[in-house]
């Protein structure tokens, strides 16, 4: 018996709770809003998904109001014991944790004196630290900072632990807040886009950044219902730094892995989420990869052009958002997205479409050349 | 369930930072120990790739080597370059540095340097990197995925020292320095010598629980307790009490960094006779985490 999703929470700028989420992919493709830049030179607006229903003040305040409220969405949901609770074993993803106090705290110091301290308050897990103290959780925690794909592969080693009974549950938590590191990290790297994200298109011109923070509880079900992580792959591809493999070789070796570690072929997936970062060499790697390895490819689906790129938290936002949309019976589309002509054969979903209960797989691809693919299942367990 | 990984080799570095003599040379041990000529690469890079070239041993690992890097401040340099790129000097950042601010970028250097296409994963915990980065690998293992594993723990120095000792919570009296420790990882039934195995590896909530552990274990004088950066040695030694064990203190020559955990196994493998270490680690809420070391 292999673990199960009990419970999830949720917010991006598509809503503050799983069923806000999911209700909005039915929609027409969300405006992101903007935020301004600082710097001579650059755009003076960056398009940016910025979190539903909440202001900008103390970015500690405000990250503490959103992720307690995601997690206790999710604690809910999975309806765990006080000593479950306190047994959870706590494994945190993000790409840039609680930056955003750490830049607000130097930049007060620094109008104060010359001599502040920048990243005064360094500790990678302080994080987890933080959620598990004020939980009371008392199970073994871990922080997995790997890129776009770290709250991903967070929840691959959770699952892979129930699995092996080391723990009993898990809460995965992927967080990534605005800050201006990133944002004006990716400014420098220019590979945001100024108007939209167009994922797989053949007029895309970059990402747009989000915000989102998700939690997930998963464990053993005596009911063995909804979906669990089915199997799972990860690579690190040394091609380059900032990009995939642009033959596509690296994405088609994972993503093989992924469904080996499954215990499926190409033809036992139902549908793929794709990474789908709308740069262009990045697509391109991704199409070429599914290509190869898929005869025929199941319809393909991307969820960046409704809550941006969440960067590290998008593994598990938009896994709950992709699992929240098959529960409800239908598989996102993005329509007018056209792919390039080179890729004929690659095209995406455009409307949402009817979906029934299978097997699905999700790609990440990040920086530092991190490529994971998970494979999801809501099929009884022992159906292929 | 009881873990048993092999250790096939371990690597590390590990130096004292003086500041009026500034940080130790890297580029020429980068060389020495990983034979690739890396350029434009960071400190905290810099000190993956020498521990784990000095793990590898100028040996041609298997393409499927996984590489599992921890740390408990991660690059701090790079991001505290970042953030004064953006308020101090208000500039946008330079593309190199930030895309050297992600983590796992010393995991992507380690894998090309070294030649290897397999996992890599950056994984930590507050109190206890090494130990965090281990367990993963172990459930790789466990589960049938990873045949061979670099396993390693880094802690960059930067100056000014001031400043990095408010970043690791030190005062000015205390040495600090910089390390990277790393184990080459195979399992159990590689025909391979190794030089040890790690037979437990193990969390607890409470001390209650890690002693019913113990007392299962019957560990005697032929076993040391290494007691880890947040157990104390008057800890150790009470848990000691009347099994024969001696705690071994190896932190006590060490310069102050914060994953000691691999300095830990080495220095037990060089400077022991006994046959088994238990490393315990605890942190302020009263967990603890248990690495077991047995020699071959």
């Amino acid at each position: 018996m292999s673990s199960v999703f009990l419970g999830a929470g949720l917010h991006t700028a598509l809503g503050a709770d799983v069923d806000s989420c999911v209700a909005a992919l039915r929609g027409p493709l969300p405006q992101a809003s903007t935020v301004s830049c600082k710097f001579a030179g650059a755009a003076d607006e960056i398009p940016y998904f910025l979190l539903a229903n909440v202001s900008a003040d103390d970015p500690r305040s405000r990250m503490d109001d959103i992720l307690f409220g995601v997690i206790e969405q999710a604690l809910q949901a999975a309806n765990l014991s006080a000593s479950q609770r306190g047994d959870l074993a706590l494994f945190l993803g993000s790409s840039s944790f609680d930056i955003a106090s750490e830049e607000r705290r130097y930049r007060q110091a620094f109008s104060d004196h010359n001599t502040a301290i920048p990243l005064a308050q360094a500790g990678m897990g302080n994080l987890a630290e933080h959620v598990r103290s004020r939980l009371g959780i008392r199970g073994e925690d871990y922080t997995f900072n790997t890129a776009c794909t770290s709250s991903a592969n967070a929840l691959w080693y959770a699952s892979k632990l129930i699995d092996a009974k080391v723990i009993e549950h898990a809460l995965i938590v992927g967080v990534e807040f605005i800050n201006d590191t990133t944002t004006y990290g990716f400014q420098g790297l220019q590979l945001l886009s100024p108007t939209a994200m167009r994922p797989f298109d053949e007029r895309r011109n970059g990402l747009v950044l989000g915000e989102s923070c998700s939690a997930m509880v998963i464990g053993k079900s005596e009911k063995g219902e909804g979906f669990r992580l089915r199997g799972g792959a990860n690579l690190c591809d040394t091609y380059s730094m900032s990009t995939t493999r642009e033959d596509g070789s690296v994405v088609s070796e994972v993503i093989s892995q992924a469904m080996s570690n499954a215990g499926l072929t190409p033809g036992d997936i139902h549908a793929i989420k794709c990474h789908g970062t709308a740069t262009w060499s990045g697509d391109a790697a991704e199409a070429e990869g599914l290509l190869k390895t898929f005869e025929q490819l199941p319809p393909c689906t991307t969820l960046k052009p409704f809550i941006g790129h969440t960067l590290g938290a998008c593994g598990l936002a938009e896994l709950i958002l992709f699992c929240g949309a098959i529960e409800r019976g239908f598989l996102p589309g993005t329509p007018g997205f056209v792919a390039e002509e080179a890729r004929s054969g690659f095209t995406l979903n455009q409307h949402p479409r009817r979906i029934e209960p299978g097997n699905f797989m999700l790609n990440y691809f990040g920086f530092g050349g991190n490529s994971t693919s998970l494979v999801v299942s809501n099929l009884p367990e022992g159906v292929a | 369930m009881a873990p048993t990984l092999k250790i096939l080799a371990t690597g590390s570095y590990s130096q004292a930072v003086i500041e009026e003599q500034g940080l130790p040379e890297l580029k020429e041990l980068v060389k020495e120990s990983t034979s690739a000529n890396v350029r434009r690469v960071t400190r905290f890079v810099q000190l993956a790739l020498v521990g784990a070239g000095r793990c590898s041993r100028n040996r041609s690992l298997p393409a499927n080597t996984a590489v599992y890097l921890s740390s408990c401040r991660g690059d701090a340099e790079v991001t505290a370059t970042l953030l004064d790129d953006l308020i101090r000097r208000r500039e946008l950042p330079s593309p190199v540095t930030f895309v050297n601010s992600v983590s796992n970028a010393a995991c992507f250097h380690v894998a090309s340097a070294l030649g290897l296409h397999e996992r890599s994963n950056f994984i930590t915990n507050r109190f206890d990197p090494l130990a965090a980065a281990l367990k993963t690998a172990w459930i790789d293992f466990q589960c049938g995925e990873v045949e061979t594993a670099l396993v390693g723990s880094v802690d960059a120095c930067s100056l000014p020292m001031r400043d990095h000792r408010v970043r690791v919570e030190v005062t000015e009296q205390t040495t600090v320095g910089e390390a990277s420790h790393w184990l080459l990882l195979t399992g159990a039934a590689d025909p391979r010598p190794g030089v040890a195995h790690v037979t437990a590896l193990e969390n607890f909530a409470s001390l209650e629980r890690l002693r019913e552990w113990l007392s299962e274990r019957n560990f005697r004088k032929d076993s040391v307790l290494a007691p880890g950066q947040h157990f104390t040695v008057c800890d150790a030694e009470e848990l000691c009490a009347g099994t024969g064990m001696q705690t071994f203190d190896y932190r006590a020559s060490l310069p102050h960094y914060d994953s000691q955990t691999g300095a830990a196994i080495e220095a037990f493998l060089e400077e022991r006779e006994e046959r088994a270490m238990l490393h315990i680690n605890s942190d302020p809420a009263g967990r603890y985490s248990v690495i077991l070391i047995e020699r071959s």
